[in-house]
């Protein structure tokens, strides 16, 4: 990076942060603190939610996604829109009625204490987990890439971000998401019309697809009912509804960011921009890793994207294994480059027999590229066990630092660290609030002032920060980056959503029966998921689906119905 | 001005929540469409 990538990545990122905590001094008000500022409109409470669920590793990882496995994860968000409708239907109305902090006080409304601490302690659990994650992701990749070392990356990064969440709280994060969200914008838009400007000057768009498509990136819906495969239509429309619905619906991360709206209105109308908002989104995040691929057909790419790592290990490449697989790759290149030429010519001069036989030349090429590809990776495993040979997090960030101007670099590296540092703020500011009103104020001290509580709920998110700091600083992930956050979402979010759904539907069911079946499912979540090898989807609805059968089968056992502890009907 | 009831979308074109969660589900249905005519032309 130059001086100017580095006045562009840290003056956007100091600013914002001072910005946000010089708008939101000396507020001692606990609803204002938690919920945030209660004249807020739609257009900065949809902002707010894009912003918290869109984190670097939506704009790290996934446009390497779509360069390894094409359009096809833009499945995982079909559900999305339905679960936002039943939120701003259900859920919305039940949660302002009741005036409530965290979406875990409507679980002590309507069940009891021990299932409202049940539900506050399974998010603390996974949203913990997952805090950790959101800030080592970012790290380890910028650290490598850049030389820079990671804990100092790690721990600077997460102290910026804990200093104006816990000076600021809920409005602080809010107002700063809505500047970072903008510099993310900005610096993906410009990734795309650079990238486009990139490709070969007689290559148009239509090529471009052809070519992704022939190469099978473009392959966005999959109708097949094979459970084991990890994206599908039907997986994504039913796992993803359960998913999103948990997520959107009772995770405090985002709960948090809606209920604070100046009215009902607000907050719904701020859900439905996601929900019609985030499948372009997500689909346009993952085009550009499509058409990365595609770019690197012309221009020969490293044969392993996690550059930092390849050079270490070369340097200790005792029989030169690494050097001349490198030659192999890029000999099979030139010829796959030509061969994807001859198919385009053969379309163009609309000779269908040729251009399947080049295409088909050109899918042999790439499969003895991607041969090459994986001996390169058996190589490094065989240099260094502990090596990570998933490069697919680092085919992005590869991009932008070799092939785009000096500038927009630092605005791309801004970008990542403005989407770590806007869902870093929001779990830390959830963390804080459910500790501070399910734990402190419930059990340890219950009639305290509202700057008591705010004083508790800054000590608790600044608890919060260091221990996803700690977590970062210790984790070692071994999946690709956005599908570790989904996959710990997603075997604690059926469980959790399970509490929410028999609170809104069934109501005969009572805290005894509810608290029971809880645990019961999520110990068999836990079993299922160490045993079978199914989409991990999947677990949000078993979860779900088991927790509401055993919710049944338990009161029908008691016999009778437990009277809620407070009637929703008159709060 | 005055301020709007929680049962008023104050939209122009959606009067209703209803009617807003019908556009939320029809835009993702064309999007959906959209997608799947994407996969069938480049496949």
């Amino acid at each position: 990076m130059s001086p100017l990538d580095f006045v562009v990545l840290i003056g956007s990122m100091v600013g914002i942060a001072i910005y946000g905590m010089w708008r939101t001094r000396g507020r001692q008000d606990l609803s204002t603190y938690l919920k945030g500022d209660p004249n807020v409109k739609w257009a900065a409470i949809g902002i707010s939610v894009m912003a918290t669920q869109a984190s670097a590793i939506t704009f790290i990882s996934t446009p390497g996604q779509g360069y390894q496995d094409g359009l096809g994860f833009v499945q995982n968000y079909f559900g999305m829109p339905l679960a936002l409708i039943i939120i701003a239907a259900v859920f919305l109305p039940m949660y302002r009625r009741l005036n409530v902090y965290t979406a875990y006080e409507f679980l002590g409304h309507r069940f009891d204490t021990k299932t409202r601490l049940l539900g506050a302690a399974l998010f603390l659990l996974q949203r913990g987990l997952a805090a950790g994650i959101t800030i080592y992701a970012p790290a380890i990749i910028l650290s490598t890439v850049f030389g820079w070392r990671l804990d100092l990356t790690i721990v600077l990064s997460g102290l910026l971000v804990i200093v104006y969440t816990v000076a600021g709280g809920s409005e602080a994060v809010t107002l700063t998401q809505k500047y970072q969200l903008a510099v993310i914008f900005g610096g993906m838009v410009t990734a795309f019309v650079v990238l486009l400007m990139r490709l070969p000057p007689n290559l148009s768009l239509t090529d471009a697809l052809t070519v992704a498509g022939g190469f099978n990136k473009l392959h966005a819906v999959d109708f097949s009912l094979d459970v084991k495969r990890r994206y599908t239509f039907w997986s994504g429309l039913l796992g993803g509804l359960f998913l999103s619905l948990s997520y959107f619906g009772t995770d405090q991360s985002q709960v948090q960011r809606y209920i604070s709206g100046a009215s009902l209105r607000e907050s719904r109308l701020g859900l439905m921009f996601n929900a019609v908002f985030k499948i372009p989104m997500q689909f346009f995040i993952l085009l550009l890793g499509c058409l990365i691929f595609v770019f690197y057909q012309f221009e020969r790419p490293p044969v392993f994207f996690n550059e930092t790592a390849w050079n270490l290990d070369a340097k200790h490449d005792p029989g030169e294994r690494l050097r001349s697989l490198n030659q192999q790759f890029a000999a099979i290149h030139a010829e796959k480059e030509q061969l994807i030429h001859n198919w385009l010519d053969a379309k163009h001069a609309g000779n269908h027999k040729a251009e399947a036989e080049a295409r088909a030349q050109a899918q042999a090429a790439l499969d003895r590229s991607e041969a090459v590809r994986a001996d390169v990776k058996a190589a490094l495993l065989a240099a260094d066990p502990h090596a990570k040979t998933n490069d697919s997090d680092y085919v992005f960030i590869t991009f932008v630092l070799d092939h785009l101007p000096h500038g927009v670099i630092g605005l791309l590296v801004a970008a990542f660290f403005a989407a770590a540092l806007s869902s870093k703020a929001a779990e830390l500011n959830a963390l804080g609030s459910t500790t501070t009103i399910d734990f402190y104020r419930h059990i340890i001290k219950r009639d305290a002032t509202d700057a008591h509580y705010v004083t508790a709920s800054k000590w608790f998110t600044l608890l919060w920060g260091l221990v996803a700091l700690a977590f970062a600083l210790f984790a070692n992930l071994v999946e690709n980056l956005i599908q570790a956050v989904n996959i710990v979402g997603s075997v604690f979010y059926g469980v959790v959503l399970a509490l929410f759904l028999v609170a809104f539907f069934l109501r005969w069911i009572g805290g005894t029966a509810i608290f029971w079946a809880a645990l019961a499912a999520q110990l068999l979540v836990f079993v299922l998921y160490f045993s079978l090898s199914i989409s991990y989807l999947w677990y949000n609805f078993i979860g779900c689906a088991a927790c509401v059968l055993f919710s049944l089968l338990i009161q029908a056992a008691l016999g009778s119905t437990n009277p809620p502890a407070q009637s929703l009907a008159t709060s | 001005m005055k301020p709007l009831d929680d049962k008023e979308t104050g939209l122009p074109w959606f009067k209703t929540w209803r009617a807003v969660y019908i556009f939320v589900l029809v835009s993702f249905v064309i999007w959906v469409g959209l997608l799947v005519a994407l996969t069938v032309t480049f496949s």
